[in-house]
């Protein structure tokens, strides 16, 4: 037995507040749920993987989705939507590596700064929530 | 995008309550505040991990502010956290952050199990598991819009080529 699901509903005050007001700022960010999923499959936490991917479907199509998840797939992606993809699993993979040569890189392919800044929030939210629903029952 | 304003000084008053507090370090680096879009200041993030490492909680904060520190390392891609700076955790406790931080598919139901035959009760294991995520998150953060500045000022990462 992990930690109780329902353990934090006793006091929202702690992090359910103030983490929602974080993530509300980039609900409606472009490609946030496929981003969230790419992210989730990279820390192998299932569970997110099931709450994101099938929101991701209905907004793109299965097949967007599995191509993009797909690691022999992704080339045939849109350039942009393939820059931020990777971007994010390199944020989560190996942070310590990141460095301004992604950013151009993701530049190039067509991705703008607000976008690039929109999916280090996104990556960056997802890393937390994968691990306390890692060690959550 | 548009951050809101968080009301200034409320981090210094859980400073105050912390010996060393876990912002700190970018308050230093950003010489006291500037707009440095890595930034927590003003950022929704700075009252997630002030709420998640400040007073009011069950744990240790000496602890929260371990795993936290560690789980920042550990994404900067160093070995471990337990420095002067912060107060180093049991084994079995150290062992759930640092897998929570490293990688949160090595984490286990035995795991648990122990630290609850140790006597650790959930809500210290949900705070320090917490506390290692948030670490992993913000510095991911700081780490991705560190890049994304350095790229628009051009300047020369010694990691990375200028644009």
């Amino acid at each position: 037995m992990r930690i109780p699901p329902n353990l934090q509903l006793r006091d929202p005050d702690f992090f359910h507040t103030p983490f929602d007001a974080w993530r509300e700022l980039f609900r409606r960010s472009d490609d946030r749920q496929l981003i969230a999923t790419a992210v989730a499959q990279a820390n192998w936490v299932w569970s997110c993987v099931a709450q994101h991917r099938p929101i991701a479907v209905a907004q793109l199509s299965e097949e967007e989705v599995r191509r993009a998840l797909d690691p022999d797939e992704r080339s045939s992606v849109a350039p942009v939507r393939r820059a931020l993809l990777d971007f994010a699993e390199q944020l989560t993979l190996a942070p310590n590596e990141l460095s301004q040569e992604n950013v151009r890189a993701a530049v190039a392919a067509g991705a703008s700064v607000e976008q690039l800044r929109a999916v280090v929030e996104i990556a960056a939210q997802a890393n937390v929530i994968n691990r306390v629903l890692a060690a959550r029952a | 995008m548009m951050v809101g304003k968080r009301r200034r000084g409320s981090s210094s008053e859980v400073a105050s309550e912390l010996l060393t507090h876990p912002l700190q370090h970018l308050a230093e680096a950003e010489g006291g505040g500037s707009s440095h879009r890595g930034s927590l200041d003003c950022h929704p993030l700075d009252e997630v991990v002030r709420t998640a490492l400040g007073p009011g909680r069950i744990s240790d904060p000496a602890w929260r502010t371990s795993a936290y520190e560690h789980g920042r390392a550990i994404a900067r891609g160093g070995a471990a956290a337990n420095t002067s700076a912060t107060q180093p955790l049991p084994d079995l406790l150290a062992q759930l952050v640092d897998d929570v931080a490293r990688a949160p598919d090595r984490i286990t139901d035995e795991q648990f199990e122990a630290l609850y035959t140790a006597g650790y009760s959930a809500e210290v294991l949900c705070e320090l598991a917490l506390a290692a995520a948030l670490g992993a998150g913000v510095e991911r953060r700081t780490t991705g819009m560190e890049a994304i500045d350095a790229w628009e000022s051009g300047f020369t990462d010694p990691r990375g080529a200028a644009r």
